[in-house]
């Protein structure tokens, strides 16, 4: 691999704590002093923030699919008739 | 962050929208209930339940799950918790040790979505290969074949390229340092 792609490997293995102790702290020492290093840290976090938010939004996205599956499905009319009698009924019963 | 890792090796695990099928019917009636009872409507049913489906299966693909109650005792468990957190804006301390395993869910900045919206359609294909190695239960062997790579080696390449392509997009978008941090 060339050494840009090793240095990104190295930075999730940063990230993520999978380097030996010592490497670790060694690690954090040299992206105090190479701001450049250091902004390269910055932004392979926030692309994992992104990564995190962008299968959420995923999942969410398959729930959605699976309850209109449901809902709309004309053999789950009887689950659909409990789920609307619930909001039907006085929530203090 | 969440990854899978090695679970894929140990165990085979639905995919999310099968255990979302599996799951739902069981589970929602007990959601509706809570929630009605709770003066909430179906639309907020729904979208807590879907945050508690959410969280419950991301745990179960990082293993982190120590069932002592079944699917849907601990997803209703997960609502509550979670509608408390909405009604109230704070987090309950608990002495249920289960409480203290669900995240909070930090919402994503305007700057975050703006990003977002942009690597959907511009960095799409490594966003979703990324996605496949971090959270998708697939180790690099699977990968490597699912995508027709020549080996794990040249998966794992592919895999950095696009954490340098995506993080060159994001430098693109001209966002400077400080825009990281509002």
């Amino acid at each position: 691999m060339r050494t840009s792609l090793n240095e990104i490997s190295e930075i999730e293995k940063f990230l993520l704590h999978e380097l030996p102790p010592e490497k670790q702290v060694l690690f954090q020492a040299k992206a105090v002093l190479d701001k450049n290093l250091k902004m390269k840290i910055f932004l392979q976090k926030k692309i994992y923030r992104l990564l995190d938010l962008f299968h959420k939004k995923q999942l969410r996205k398959q729930a959605e699919e699976v309850h209109s599956a449901i809902m709309n499905n004309p053999g789950e009319s009887a689950f659909r008739a409990e789920i609307l009698a619930i909001f039907k009924q006085d929530p203090n019963d | 962050m969440r990854i899978a890792k090695d679970v894929a090796e140990r165990i085979e695990l639905p995919t999310a929208k099968d255990f979302f099928e599996a799951i739902y019917k069981k589970a929602f009636p007990k959601t509706a209930r809570y929630i009605h009872h709770s003066g909430g409507n179906l639309e907020e049913a729904k979208d807590i339940f879907h945050d508690a489906l959410i969280i419950y299966y991301e745990k179960l693909v990082a293993g982190k799950l120590r069932l002592e109650k079944s699917e849907d005792v601990y997803i209703l468990g997960i609502v509550r918790h979670l509608w408390l957190r909405k009604i109230e804006k704070l987090t309950y301390p608990s002495s249920d040790e289960s409480w203290d395993l669900i995240p909070v869910y930090k919402d994503p900045t305007i700057n975050e979505l703006t990003l977002l919206k942009f690597l959907e359609t511009a960095g799409k294909k490594c966003m979703q290969l990324l996605d496949g190695f971090y959270y998708k239960n697939r180790n690099l062997k699977n990968i490597s074949a699912e995508l027709g790579y020549v080996n794990e080696h040249s998966a794992a390449v592919q895999k950095y390229k696009c954490l340098e392509k995506i993080r060159k997009e994001i430098k693109q978008k001209s966002m400077t340092y400080e825009d990281f941090f509002k």
